[in-house]
């Protein structure tokens, strides 16, 4: 082990930052988006919305994220309906397909989470709505998803850092992200112990940075949206 | 205001009112009583729509309640209903546990709701607490706030769920204050309580309950002083100790 190795390995694990952190914002937020259409309709009344969602959750958290990347960058193009539809410039690009299949596991997982949370609200919130005459719409926005958003920041915060994670797979369809740069200076230099051990520091302090920013969030909007403690009651 | 025609539900295969027939008149205050597993909470969510009905008629403040209740929400705040764990919005302080249903179902602009929230919560004492949250307050004040709640709508009738016994003994009163000064302002309620005190100061009617039937009603003095049924006196004799 040699440390000039590692001096040689920072700039060029850095070159690899900004798409890990693309890879990674871009498609923590795309899950989250879906997640919540997936959450809701994984525990509504109708087994028309329940269904679909309860199968697709199933599929993509019964297989492994880089068989979905596979299929999604090499599969999707032997289809020619894929290949002549409007999607084919997006389907082409690895960053584009990385970016979609990890959003689309992170979502599965989401809406599981987010499902089980809205299930745990107590009933008395959603007949305090009703007595009230608050329509179902306002209901799920201004009662029941602050207060399970609320409850999910820190599975949310943990959300962030599994998807980092797994930004580290995009490599594997050419997308030069940090464990991709890495990959390529090993086959040059030998020294894959220096290199990934660089790599697996760098990503440790990105996890680190989101980590900090949720507990902020956290306690900026807590579970009850208190900041202060309860003081002693009084008229 | 109420009328409640043959009311049946059943619970799965167990029936839990048997054939309930209620009137309420304008300003009249009903407190409903009777053993615990009687019906009393099941009457009074089927009443504001909260439950679905077996069979039977409910109108309530000028609304037919249809069956499956698919038209509950146009009661729009019309039947105020006080919860026996208050219910509470979490992650909002009190103001906007307040103005929430004002804005979203009356349409009030935010000024004119936190004005109109702003005089009840000062006609509840609680004016110096707007900007709590409801787990900083105690049970009493979440009740006062919840019923400062409900009345923000300008409910045609109110309806309390044993408001009173989520509470710890030192607090019920400053709850029962509330609910008495709101009995002497004319507004039509119907309270469910074991609070025999209150129910002979308050009541217009009382209403017993038993195994989902109404066994007998009538007013305060009648009903205290010459029950009917032997199980309104073992009833009465059972929370006797705690009557005043
Ligand atoms: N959601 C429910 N499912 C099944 N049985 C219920 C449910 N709610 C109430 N019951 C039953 O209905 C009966 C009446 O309950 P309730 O109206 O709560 O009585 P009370 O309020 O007079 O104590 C009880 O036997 C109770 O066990
Ligand atoms: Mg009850």
């Amino acid at each position: 082990m040699s440390p000039d190795i590692f001096i040689k390995a920072t700039p060029i694990v850095l070159q690899g930052l900004q798409l890990t952190l693309i890879i990674t914002i871009c498609s923590f937020v795309l899950g989250q988006i879906l997640a919540l259409p997936l959450g809701l309709a994984r525990q509504a009344n109708s087994p028309l919305l329940r269904w679909p969602a309860a199968t697709y959750t199933f599929l993509i958290r019964g297989s492994p994220l880089l068989v979905q990347l596979f299929i999604i960058y090499y599969g999707l193009g032997q289809i020619p309906a894929v290949r002549n539809s409007i999607l084919w410039p997006i389907l082409r690009e690895p960053l584009y397909c990385g970016i979609i299949a990890i959003a689309l596991n992170s979502a599965a997982y989401m809406a599981e989470v987010v499902a089980g949370a809205l299930k745990r609200v107590p009933k008395g919130q959603t007949e305090a709505c009703i007595s009230l005459g608050i329509s179902r719409r306002h209901r799920f926005t201004d009662v029941l998803l602050p207060q399970v958003y609320r409850e999910l920041l820190p599975n949310i915060g943990n959300e962030i850092i599994l998807v980092l994670k797994s930004s580290s797979l995009a490599s594997a369809i050419t997308i030069m992200e940090i464990t991709g740069v890495a990959r390529a200076f090993t086959a040059r230099t030998f020294a894959p112990f220096e290199v990934f051990i660089t790599a697996g520091i760098l990503y440790l302090a990105i996890g680190f940075a989101f980590t900090f920013l949720f507990r902020l969030l956290e306690r900026r909007y807590g579970i009850t949206g208190t900041r202060t403690p309860a003081p002693e009651a009084s008229a | 205001m109420i009328k409640v025609r043959n009311l049946v539900k059943y619970y799965g295969p167990t029936k839990v009112l048997d054939g309930i027939s209620l009137d309420v008149e304008k300003g009249e205050r009903i407190v409903l009583c009777g053993p615990s597993g009687s019906g009393k909470s099941t009457l009074v969510r089927c009443i504001n729509g909260l439950e679905q009905r077996s069979a039977g008629d409910i109108e309530i403040a000028g609304h037919v309640l249809k069956a499956d209740c698919s038209n509950v929400l146009d009661l729009g705040g019309d039947v105020g209903m006080v919860f026996q764990q208050f219910n509470l919005f979490p992650h909002m302080n009190v103001l906007d546990n307040l103005t929430l249903a004002m804005r979203r179902v009356r349409r009030a602009p935010r000024s004119e709701a936190e004005a109109q929230a702003m005089a009840m919560l000062e006609r509840m004492q609680l004016g110096a607490r707007a900007k709590a949250y409801p787990r900083e307050l105690s049970g009493g004040q979440q009740q006062r706030v919840a019923i400062a709640r409900a009345l923000c709508m300008k409910p045609k009738v109110m309806l309390f769920d044993e408001p009173t016994s989520a509470l710890d003994p030192e607090m019920v009163q400053e709850v029962l204050d509330v609910m008495t000064a709101l009995s002497r302002e004319g507004l039509t309620m119907i309270v469910v309580t074991h609070e025999m005190g209150f129910a002979r100061n308050v009541a217009d009617r009382i209403v017993f309950m038993d195994g989902g039937v109404i066994l007998e009603e009538a007013a305060p003095d009648a009903f205290f002083d010459h029950p009917q049924h032997n199980r309104t006196r073992e009833f009465l004799r059972q929370i006797g100790p705690r009557t005043h």
